[in-house]
């Protein structure tokens, strides 16, 4: 899923400071998972900001919708209904819901609420980890379905560093293991550690972040 | 955030928010609540696990002045984790009313149990007081949703 963390609550007041009206807008689906943009935040949220703001002397109507996803159309749409008089909308979406929601409501300024951070799996509750970096090259069958692109912080295809921790932990974030130790002791499981020791060639990034915006064409999908 | 002179006639609406298992009297019921210095309201709860966090900021962004909270001591929990859970959303409530400015201290949790009516009474009246320094809530008669 992705995942996301609210911005500083301080910095939202101060993002909305001087609107009458305020949409918060939740989406129920990856966020929701994360805790960071569902209904239960969305009006966790709404209170927060109506006493942010009148803290610092402003009166806001704030009124909260939550649909179940912000990054398609159809259910986009359903905002419509809620934004009669509102002068600004805070979307506890993704930053693909927030361009969504900004590109069919063009005429409201719509504010992210949400920092999306990663696309990640719940470990357990209240802690999620990144597993994917969305590289567009999936390395996954070569490392054991352990991704170093994502889980390793110098995104290295031929480890470990050098610079392991004592148990198995990154040097970067010892709170993180080092996916390196995993897939070595996956391999060694498998008993295929021979596999680690040819040296894999540069991959190849123009399909990642760098080329610019990612498209994918489907031609047998389009009417 | 606090007045220099605390406004000695300021009496502060506290929302008491009780898990029935921490009342020695299971007669008690929800209504208000005679407590010294302020005017209580007591809910009885099934277990203060119920409690989300936008609960308490609600009832705070309706103008109510202080929250407390009371739970069973850890350990006591019918429902093993309920009130650790509570303690948990309590906190991470009372850190955003902070970071907004609006004083965590009109937020509070007990972990007690075997409660009559004047204990009640003294966790509500102590929550007042508590919060006396900040005067009344910005949000007084700012009731919506």
């Amino acid at each position: 899923m992705i995942i996301g963390e609210w911005k500083p609550v301080a910095e939202l007041v101060e993002t909305l400071r001087g609107r009458k009206k305020v949409l918060v807008a939740g989406c129920a689906t990856c966020v929701a998972e994360c805790a960071a943009g569902g209904e239960r935040e969305v009006e966790t949220l709404a209170p927060l900001l109506r006493m942010g703001l009148k803290k610092k002397g402003h009166d806001v109507e704030i009124v909260t919708h939550t649909i179940e996803r912000q990054c398609e159309w159809e259910f986009v749409e359903e905002l419509e209904k809620v934004l009669g008089g509102v002068d600004a909308v805070l979307s506890l979406a993704c930053g693909i819901g927030v361009q969504a929601v900004a590109e069919r409501f063009q005429d409201v300024p719509i504010y992210p609420g949400v920092n999306t951070t990663a696309l990640a799996i719940r470990e357990e509750p209240g802690l999620w980890t990144a597993r994917c970096a969305a590289c567009g090259d999936c390395v996954l069958g070569e490392t054991f379905g352990l991704c170093p692109i994502a889980r390793c912080a110098k995104s290295l295809l031929n480890g470990p560093c050098g610079g392991t921790h004592e148990g198995g932990k990154c040097e970067v974030n010892h709170d993180n293991d080092c996916v390196w130790c995993l897939i070595y002791e996956r391999a060694k499981a498998r008993g295929a550690v021979d596999s680690l020791i040819e040296v894999k060639r540069s991959k190849g990034w123009s399909s990642s972040s760098h080329g610019g915006q990612k498209r994918m064409l489907r031609e047998d999908l389009r009417s | 955030m606090k007045r220099d002179v605390p406004d000695a006639r300021f009496t502060p609406d506290v929302a008491l928010l009780c898990c029935k298992q921490c009342l020695a009297d299971p007669g008690v019921t929800s209504g208000l609540l005679e407590a010294k210095g302020c005017r209580a309201r007591l809910v009885v709860l099934p277990c203060s696990s119920k409690l989300e966090g936008s609960y308490l900021l609600k009832i705070l962004a309706n103008g109510t002045d202080a929250v407390q909270v009371v739970g069973c001591p850890e350990g006591a929990c019918r429902f093993g984790v309920g009130s650790r859970m509570a303690l948990k959303r309590v906190e991470r409530a009372r850190g955003l009313l902070d970071e907004i400015g609006f004083g965590a201290e009109r937020l509070a949790m007990e972990r007690t149990t075997g409660l009559g009516r004047q204990d009640l009474a003294a966790l509500a009246a102590g929550r007042a007081e508590a919060i006396r320094p900040l005067g009344a809530s910005p949000m007084k008669g700012d009731e919506k949703a």
